[in-house]
């Protein structure tokens, strides 16, 4: 990973958001190329970018005028791109972007500064999620849980059963 | 009088007329050979005389009448002792067929008596196989539903976790969105934190 301490916003969270970043960038840079062999007086089109790439320029203390700093900040997303960890999770149901977000802040936060999100669906899974790290699968689905957890079930059913077997008065609620 | 005593009488009465008769003949041809024909003549007169046809005929009838009494008498013996012999016969043969008739009953009783005891053995017998076939197969059906009750359970045990979650889900499923399920994500992500990082790192 490059040396600078780069600031990646949470915005910036797939791959998919890398490769964005880096096609805005390339019509930027694109832009100010011609614009700089371009006829006064021509008709320009100014390239749109998103917000995210906005904060991705301004938290780095950019400025995309500057080829230098276009060139950084390419290298930064190519680099970026083909070395940032990726952390795979898998859930029953699309999640929703605050849901990938903060999934994001953790992994920025606890695993790796520039750690990547990757969405997957597995719709048969039920509750909670599977993640997959670089060699590594973890499984956070609540029927693994319940697998885990059945002994409880068990002798929380044994202990009942033995309990009505005794004569305990089992007590409904009164109705009203 | 027995038959052997009837026919030695008969035999003795015989042999003595035989013996008169060969007396008489011997007597009448020593006469005629050796005395002179006058004195024979006389002494056939004389003969003649005594044993005239009356005499002869007396003797004959009193040979007769003496043999007819003999016969008789004999014929009486033998008809009494024909009727001794065929009542002991008969006692003989009652007795006899009494006892072989009851040693049969006897044997016949008895074997009744055997088979009986045979029939009432093999019953016996056959109860008590019939009860230790009954016991095992209780035992076994026992056992066996015993073990079917176990691999019920044991079944219900290894799908409880599908059978509660399937409840879940079906249940909450559409109300517990994966917002709501971010903490519990969240937090067995924390406790795996190490791990992740370690594997990233290591990869890195």
């Amino acid at each position: 990973m490059p040396a600078k301490a780069w600031v990646l916003p949470d915005g910036v969270a797939t791959i998919g958001d890398v490769g964005r970043m880096q096609r805005e960038l390339a019509e930027v840079d694109n832009f100010l190329g011609q614009a700089n062999v371009r006829q006064p007086g021509a008709p320009t089109v100014l390239p749109k970018t998103s917000q995210i790439f906005t904060e991705l320029v301004a938290s780095n203390t950019l400025n995309l005028l500057v080829q230098k700093d276009r060139d950084e900040l390419a290298s930064f997303l190519q680099a970026l791109r083909m070395n940032a960890p990726v952390v795979h999770m898998s859930f029953s149901s699309e999640p929703s972007p605050l849901f990938g977000q903060k999934m994001v802040t953790w992994i920025r936060k606890n695993l790796h500064l520039y750690g990547l999100l990757q969405i997957g669906l597995v719709p048969g899974m039920g509750m909670g999620a599977m993640v997959r790290t670089t060699n590594k699968i973890y499984n956070f689905g609540l029927k693994d849980r319940f697998i885990q957890k059945k002994p409880l079930l068990m002798e929380a059913i044994r202990g009942s059963g033995s309990e009505t077997s005794q004569g305990t008065v089992v007590e409904e609620p009164v109705a009203g | 009088m027995s038959t052997a005593e009837l026919v030695l009488v008969i035999g003795s009465l015989l042999a003595a007329t035989l013996a008169f008769i060969f007396v008489a003949f011997r007597l009448g041809k020593t006469g005629r050979s050796t005395m002179p024909a006058d004195v024979a003549g006389a002494a056939d007169a004389d003969v003649e005389h005594i044993f005239n046809d009356e005499f002869r005929e007396e003797l004959r009838n009193r040979g007769r009448l003496q043999f007819e009494k003999i016969i008789s008498e004999n014929a009486m013996f033998f008809q009494q002792d024909l009727r001794l012999t065929s009542s002991q016969l008969n006692e003989y043969l009652k007795t006899e067929v009494g006892k072989k008739l009851e040693a049969e009953f006897s044997s016949y009783e008895q074997s009744i008596a055997d088979a009986k005891d045979m029939a009432t053995q093999a019953i016996a017998q056959t109860q008590t196989a019939i009860e230790q076939q009954r016991k095992e197969m209780s035992d076994q059906l026992a056992k066996e539903l015993t073990e079917e009750k176990a691999r019920i359970i044991k079944r219900f045990e290894e799908n409880m976790g599908e059978i509660v979650n399937h409840y879940i889900l079906t249940a909450i499923g559409d109300v517990i969105d994966l917002n709501d399920q971010m903490p519990y994500v969240l937090s067995e992500m924390e406790a795996n934190k190490e791990s992740m990082m370690k594997d990233i790192n290591n990869a890195g």
